[in-house]
């Protein structure tokens, strides 16, 4: 039977062999999306996601084991990007669709899929991903990492709050706050009553 | 459906949406169809997938660290300093054997003066000077 979290962090704490791999495998997929979405450098995420379990790995026993451990991890991982930014001297997160060919082509099979969907054409589709992307990346560092938990992770709003250190009202305002300003701004690209800036 | 959500920005995952309102609302089809494509394509943003042995080598780390952290301290420390310790080693080193050479002041050696400059020689002189009376006889 697969341990729950809470034991894993004992066990782990008690020096048991395995226990803290099994919490970074459980976490790893998680700590990487969020590094990369919040930073958008390919290049930077293993480096970062390593020193975030570490981080945990010495937080370990001050974690308070009636909270989900998803949520504290994540929370590590936003103050280590924050803090990687920071040191950058800029808050500018570079684009994640500075696009390999690899997802070139994803991008062609994504317009395959997306067709039954919403109808639209290729370039469309590059436009959305494009502008998702520009306007992501030009979003606060709260409005980002709450939009990109609840949206991308599929945080519930109880552990985006905990993510922020705010009230689930704050995160539930904040989220819906900036899918209206993605959506307008995506709905104008559509109706062809603006273009993309670079 | 909850009928009051006509906002998308409040339209979470699993809400549906009102289809009566959809087939009589042109401006409710054109912004369900921006919704779609946002929907959509955050749900195919690009991903990274951690190295294979991710988990192993990290974990790995950690364990190190936690092990040994003073040892593992000492030695980060004795890496650093050594290169210092080396140098100030050194210094000391040369500076003991400097201070440990005979100190060499300038004075030639007694055994190659002249004759003339024996003490005898000098003795003799100052007598001679003073048989010649240029020192005072205060007892006068």
């Amino acid at each position: 039977m697969e341990k729950t979290d809470a034991e894993l962090v004992i066990a782990s704490l008690e020096g048991a062999p395995y226990a803290f791999e099994q919490i970074v495998q459980r976490y790893e997929r998680l700590v990487f999306s969020i590094v990369y979405h919040q930073l958008g450098r390919r290049q930077e995420v293993e480096d970062v996601a390593q020193e975030v379990f570490l981080k945990v790995f010495n937080a370990l026993s001050r974690f308070d084991r009636r909270r989900p451990l998803k949520a504290w991890i994540a929370k590590i991982t936003v103050n280590q990007c924050r803090d990687v930014l920071r040191k950058r001297r800029s808050s500018r997160v570079e684009a994640f669709s500075n696009f390999t060919e690899e997802e070139e082509r994803r991008i062609r099979s994504l317009h395959d899929l997306s067709a039954g969907t919403a109808a639209m054409t290729e370039a469309q589709s590059r436009a959305c991903l494009k502008l998702l992307d520009q306007l992501v990346r030009r979003l606060s560092h709260k409005d980002r990492t709450a939009f990109l938990l609840r949206e991308v992770e599929g945080f519930g709003y109880d552990e985006v709050s905990k993510v922020l250190g705010s009230s689930q009202v704050a995160a539930r305002i904040r989220v819906s706050r900036t899918r209206k300003r993605l959506l307008a701004a995506l709905s104008r690209v559509l109706s062809g009553g603006e273009t993309l800036k670079p | 459906m909850n009928r009051k959500k006509f906002r998308f920005e409040d339209l979470e995952r699993n809400d549906t949406l009102d289809e009566e309102h959809l087939k009589s609302c042109g401006r409710y089809r054109r912004e369900l169809r921006a919704y779609r494509l946002f929907r959509f394509h955050l749900e195919h943003l690009p991903r990274i997938e951690p190295p294979p042995h991710f988990a192993r080598t990290v974990a790995r780390l950690a364990e190190e660290r936690r092990v040994v952290p003073f040892a593992l301290f000492l030695e980060r420390a004795a890496r650093q300093l050594a290169p210092g310790l080396i140098a100030l080693m050194g210094a000391v080193s040369v500076l003991l054997y400097l201070f440990s050479q005979p100190v060499d002041v300038g004075l030639t050696p007694l055994e190659s003066l002249p004759e003339e400059a024996s003490l005898e020689y000098t003795v003799d002189s100052l007598r001679a000077s003073s048989e010649g009376g240029w020192i005072i006889d205060e007892s006068n």
